[in-house]
């Protein structure tokens, strides 16, 4: 039995029973440094939150006694019918396939499948008739053609076919390495004989790579072959309904990979063709990504139960983003074998593809594609560039194919401009409601006529460059730069003109995420309207209101703040109190607040803005639902939990009845719905809202999108918080590639994805690849922000954490110690990383710098007990008597009494650690009696036993300190044994057992030698306290026994020190 | 004395052979009793693997060496035994589901619960070994509770340790192996 495993099970047990908003705090001091250990706990502790009746029920005992059934099986050279056989290719669940030699009428080579020997049963033979009768009705030249059928002598039936000399599709497409476009092909003939089948009122219901083989024509064509009909079934025919949960079952047990959500229900015997076009969106999956979309080998070791779940529940991540999460050898070798280098295949799969993928994919039939015709259809246009059904039809998005498809044709061509007008203004117009009604006023209809006019000049100068192949966020940005750039050349005369332009594509930039280009068009535009109208207009409002967006977004808060107010108290002053405007800025403001953690302002001005909204608008309104959604974030920010789910969904409902399902508001809600119910841990609904709104984002927003890249960053935490670290490493990963491209190397958001995508390579074991993520995150956050800030902090931790776990201890220090300068370490903002270096100090037995550390500690957070169980056993073996004695009275004046008993045990151990400290001992008797706690019903703790020990031992009741420390002494944790073996010894000798004491001492010196780090990459590990704690008692115990002396008070010799 | 309580005396004294002879003669008794009551019950009756346990205890040792020691030792080996008898029957039913084999599946008496109950009990057989490395007594608990059937009071009797000893190490190594399928594997 080795210690470290033990402790896993002392401080796993320990942690179980604690509350889980206790637990953080027990690991980090059952814990300490040991990260190895804390993360397995954690781990541990995630699995048992979920572990729902696993295995409360024991292994399944009933027996099902098989009879043996009599073997006459058949073997090559035997005759069936008009063939030879001549070996055996195939073996299904009842019937075996050979490769035989056909004599009459005609001498080819074919399959014989033939029902295996003892399997002839009633129902077996319907089954088989079946599949004959069902390949005799289908006539294509892409499905296995029937020759002849008969039954043998014993009456087993048979029958023959084409024998198709192929390889399974998969294999044949990555043995000849065919492209993406290849390969799409192959897929379109493999629907289109699926098709063929459901015309003929077939459904195969078992579609997967190996019935597909692919064999060359005479010409040399590939041409792939759909075969084994063995449990397909006549659409109308129900002779065979009841047998279909039995297929089903043997599938989940086979194949579940290409198996359909309705498959997947079992009980379900209603499963029609849209079952099949399910399994061929698995395989096209396969065929783009190389993998399928759910690993059901690995599901299966979790159970059959849970594979079903997934294929019915989960949605699977989408191609593209499969692809980019692969690891980068992975990823080289698919696209290699698909004839493209990795970002040529991300850009390929990337969009439509994805789209077809996951329309096949869907969970709900209705929502799938209506026939295989249809998916082959939509790939085909993929294949021609044109417009696929599988994504809605997005003005910028269609626009996007007319200009691919058209790049002769464009240039300066009326169409096309209007066509670009038509997508700016749809984007235009969903920002701009309240714009509309005042673009009814006369005075404002001749500025919109000349608007218009200028952005029709504008468009139709944007040059096919901009538009060509680009996606729409960078064309978008394309077309506004040089609006903006024009504006400046062209608008000079108008000000009111250029102010309200400059104002919308402030908006629009806003929109695309290009925050400091939108914060530069709303101050110039606010300028001019203040020159124009004077300090407080309304447009000025405006400005201000969507400048303070801005900025809120750049996270320039302060700053944002300041312009909301200012926009707010113009507003109030023009409207009113109660005015949508007024709400609005209202609940910018709360956003602004919330995230400078101002959290019951924040809530005070929602619930202002929801009520002057509910006056206006009524309950049931979008603008109602921000609120309410404002509502339920800041609820959830301070902790009541339950409120802030309830709200969250009340939100979604209420959008979705607003906008329907295929909205970003909708896919925002589910966001908030997801992390709702995570914080109320339940982790797999939250991943499936998050994955949810996820593709619904892509789909509406496109993937470069700052939403988009949020809505990785969330599913990708979530996944790592379900220990799912493969693939947050993918979607994190994805993150941080959109936030740089976007935001930039450096913004905060870019950061905390880099963080998560840090902290799930160290999960994973990469620690070299975490330390570097890790490194560029700090790196950043140090330029912008200083020392004693909690970013900061966290990623001084983090990057800490792994180079401890990579023993680079001199790393470590010269990074602390850069930071911790003497002007820095005096502030308490300093505190934590000091304790990072007193740490890394004990863990190298450097004790003196320690303690000075832990010194500086103390008079930073003079309230937190942890920190004088830092100090005192540091003090101790240092010598430092005086300042021992000086710190148990400041700990009795601290905590002068306490209900806890993990800071009972502690400072009760901490005054009893050295003999006559000077502390009352009824104080200590008391502290350790509030640790033992017998009334709380938990059970006894080791540590908790011995520090009675102790303290009984210091009142010279030897017999009372044996009995308690025999208690401790046989613990699985080490340092409690070997404390206790301390006392055993001291108080035998004290009695006189000299040999008792003599083996209690030799037992906890086994346990807990002594041990001086000296080479580079030693350390006493991250229970140095704990260590030093025991060790400080067994020299005492030694010293005690070396003397010779017994029952004296003054045996206690100066602590030896390093 | 007879053959079963002599080997209990030798397992006592470190004998590690006597432990294995025991566990080999358990084994095939366990197997004998069941196919004798399966014999003799209705069909589809589940066999209670605590039953069968106790009764083996009953015929082999019981009567002629109560000690408390002797009886710890049986159950732990019996447990064992059980499992192996558990393991080779649910991978004796997977590989005929597979269609693999000379044996032939009565469909109308197909059980539809059992499969993913025997690839659970094969994904816990495979990572009960390396809790037993780790964990000793973390997975005897689990012998002695999954594949031997027994209450926490029995386990608590069996060896020799308190009830909520028992409930804490059946906590600790029911969730140390669903993590170990789930996440690990």
């Amino acid at each position: 039995m080795n210690d470290s495993t033990d402790r896993e099970v002392v401080v796993f047990t320990e942690a179980s029973q604690l509350p889980a908003d206790e637990r953080v705090a027990y690991l980090e001091r059952a814990c300490g440094g040991e990260a190895k250990l804390r993360q397995r706990v954690e781990a541990l502790l995630l699995t048992y939150d979920h572990a729902g009746d696993f295995l409360e029920q024991s292994a399944p005992g009933g027996a099902h006694e098989f009879r043996q059934a009599a073997s006459v099986a058949e073997k090559p050279g035997d005759r069936i019918g008009h063939c030879k056989l001549l070996r055996q290719i195939g073996e299904g669940g009842c019937g075996v396939v050979y490769m035989a030699d056909q004599e009459e009428p005609v001498r080819r080579r074919v399959a014989l499948k033939i029902i295996k020997p003892g399997m002839d049963t009633k129902n077996v033979i319907a089954r088989f008739e079946a599949e004959r009768q069902t390949l005799a009705l289908m006539d294509h030249p892409n499905i296995a053609r029937i020759f002849d059928a008969g039954a043998t002598e014993s009456g087993r039936p048979y029958f023959v076919m084409q024998l198709v000399d192929g390889v399974k599709i998969t294999e044949f497409c990555d043995q000849n390495s065919l492209s993406t476009e290849e390969r799409l092909n192959l897929f379109v003939e493999v629907c289109q004989a699926v098709q063929h089948a459901h015309q003929k009122g077939i459904i195969h219901r078992d579609i997967k790579p190996s019935n597909i083989l692919v064999t060359r024509t005479l010409e040399g064509r590939a041409l792939p072959v759909v075969i084994d009909f063995g449990i397909a079934k006549p659409a109308t025919n129900q002779l065979l309904a009841g047998k279909t949960v039995f297929t089903a079952f043997e599938m989940l047990i086979g194949t579940p990979a290409y198996m359909s959500p309705e498959q997947a229900e079992l009980a379900s015997v209603d499963v029609d063709t849209r079952s099949d076009i399910y399994s061929l969106g698995v395989l096209l999956y396969e065929l783009l990504t190389g993998s399928t979309p759910f690993n059901t080998v690995e599901l299966m070791e979790s159970g059959l139960d849970e594979v079903r779940r997934v294929i019915r529940e989960q949605i699977p991540v989408l191609p593209s983003t499969r692809i980019i999460g692969l690891l980068k050898e992975d990823l080289t070798s698919i696209a290699h074998r698909r004839k493209a280098e990795p970002p040529q295949l991300i850009r390929a799969v990337c969009g439509d593809l994805d789209w077809i993928a996951m329309k096949a994919l869907e969970k709900d039939r209705t929502r799938r594609y209506e026939t295989a015709n249809a998916l082959a259809l939509d790939v085909q246009r993929f294949l021609a560039n044109e417009t696929v059904t599988a994504r809605p039809p997005s003005a910028v998005y269609r626009f996007q194919k007319s200009v691919s498809r058209n790049k002769l044709l464009f240039g300066g061509i009326g169409i096309v401009a209007i066509l670009l007008f038509a997508s700016l203004a749809i984007v235009t117009a969903s920002y701009n409601r309240e714009r509309e009604a005042r673009k009814k006023a006369e005075t404002e209809e001749a500025r919109s006529r000349q608007t218009t006019q200028f952005l029709k000049d504008l468009l139709e100068g944007v040059g096919p460059s901009v538009a060509r192949g680009q996606d729409s966020p960078t064309m978008l940005k394309g077309i506004l730069d040089i609006a903006a750039q024009r504006i400046g050349n062209e608008m000079t005369g108008q000000p009111s003109v250029e102010a309200e332009l400059r104002g919308q594509i402030g908006r629009l930039y806003l929109e695309i995420g290009n925050y400091n280009e939108a914060e530069k068009m709303h101050r110039r535009a606010l300028a001019i309207y203040r020159s124009l109208f004077g300090q407080d207009s309304q447009q000025a409002a405006t400005e201000l209101n969507d400048l303070g967006l801005a900025l809120w977004r750049a996270r320039k808060l302060d700053e944002s703040a300041a312009v909301l107010r200012e926009a707010l108290g113009i507003r109030r002053l023009l409207f009113g109190n109660v005015h949508a405007e007024v709400a609005a800025t209202l609940n910018n403001l709360a956003g602004v607040f919330r995230r400078q953690r101002k959290l019951a302002e924040a809530e005070a001005l929602t619930r202002e803005s929801l009520e002057i909204r509910r006056k206006l608008f009524g309950s049931e309104h979008l603008d109602v639902a921000d609120s309410l959604r404002n509502l339920s974030i800041l609820l959830g920010d301070e902790g009541r939990r339950v409120e802030s789910e309830t709200i969250a969904r009340e939100v979604l409902a209420m959008r979705r009845r607003l906008v329907g399902n295929e909205h970003p508001l909708v896919a925002a809600a589910l966001v908030d719905v997801g992390w709702a119910a995570g914080y109320n841990g339940k982790l797999d609904e939250a991943e499936s809202m998050e994955q949810e709104a996820l593709a619904l984002q892509r789909k509406v927003l496109g993937d470069d999108h700052p939403d988009v890249a949020k809505s990785f960053s969330s599913l990708g935490q979530r996944m790592q918080q379900q220990g799912k670290f493969a693939e947050a490493h993918g979607v994190l990963g994805a993150a941080v590639s959109i936030q740089r491209k976007l935001l930039g190397q450096e913004d905060p958001a870019t950061l905390d994805s880099l963080r998560s995508l840090g902290s799930t390579l160290e999960r994973e074991g990469k620690l070299d690849e975490a330390g570097a993520a890790f490194r560029e995150s700090l790196i950043s956050w140090r330029k912008r922000l200083d020392d004693g800030d909690p970013k900061v902090f966290d990623g001084f931790e983090n990057l800490t954490r792994v180079l401890l776990a990579q023993k680079h201890f001199a790393e470590v220090e010269k990074l602390l110690n850069e930071a911790l300068t003497p002007e820095f370490a005096s502030q308490p903002s300093s505190s934590k990383l000091l304790v990072l270096r007193a740490d890394l100090l004990g863990r190298r037995g450097r004790w003196k710098e320690a303690a000075k550390d832990a010194a500086l500690l103390i008079q930073h957070q003079p309230e937190e007990h942890y920190r004088y169980q830092t100090l005192i056993p540091l003090l101790a073996i240092t010598g430092d008597r005086q300042a021992y004695e000086q710190l148990c009275r400041q700990i009795v004046a601290v905590f002068p009494t306490t209900k806890n008993r993990y800071v009972a045990e502690r400072m009760a151990r901490n005054c009893l650690l050295l003999p006559r400290s000077g502390i009352d001992l009824r104080w200590t008797e008391e502290f350790a009696d509030v640790a033992l706690a017998p009334e709380s019903g938990e059970p006894a703790n080791p540590f908790n036993q011995g520090c009675k020990a102790l303290s009984k031992y210091r009142q010279g009741r030897l017999q009372e300190a044996i009995d308690w420390a025999e208690k401790a002494v046989n613990s699985s944790d080490k340092y409690a044994s070997a404390q206790a073996c301390a006392v055993l010894a001291m108080a035998h000798w004290q009695l006189g057992h000299e040999s008792e004491a003599r083996a209690h001492l030799a037992k906890g010196e086994t346990l807990v030698p002594d041990f001086k780090p000296v080479r580079d990459d030693e350390e006493i590990g991250g229970a140095w306290v704990a260590w030093l704690l025991t060790r400080v008692s067994l020299q005492e115990a030694a010293a005690l026994i070396q003397s010779g002396s017994k029952g004296n008070e003054d045996s206690v010799k100066p602590l030896r020190s390093h | 004395m007879d053959a079963a309580t002599q080997l209990l005396t030798g397992m006592q004294q470190g004998d590690a052979k006597a432990a294995e002879t025991l566990l080999a003669l358990v084994y095939k008794e366990l197997r004998r009793l069941a196919a004798s009551r399966m014999a003799r019950e209705a069909p589809g009756h589940t066999l209670q693997p605590t039953e069968l346990v106790h009764e083996a205890w009953l015929r082999m040792v019981g009567s002629s060496s109560p000690s408390f020691q002797n009886r710890a030792h049986f159950f732990s080996v019996a447990a064992e035994a059980m499992r192996r008898i558990l393991i080779d029957r649910a991978r004796r039913k997977l590989a005929v589901r597979h269609g693999g084999g000379q044996e032939r599946i009565d469909f109308e008496g197909l059980d539809f619960t059992d499969p993913a109950a025997d690839q659970q009990l094969l994904a816990v057989h495979e990572v009960l070994d390396e809790l037993a490395a780790k964990h000793p007594l973390q997975a005897d608990v689990v012998k002695l509770r999954y594949f031997a059937g027994m209450t926490n009071d029995e386990i608590a009797q069996v060896l020799g340790v308190s009830v909520t000893t028992v409930k804490s190490y059946w906590t600790f190594a029911r969730t140390w192996i669903l993590h170990e399928i789930k996440y690990t594997r």
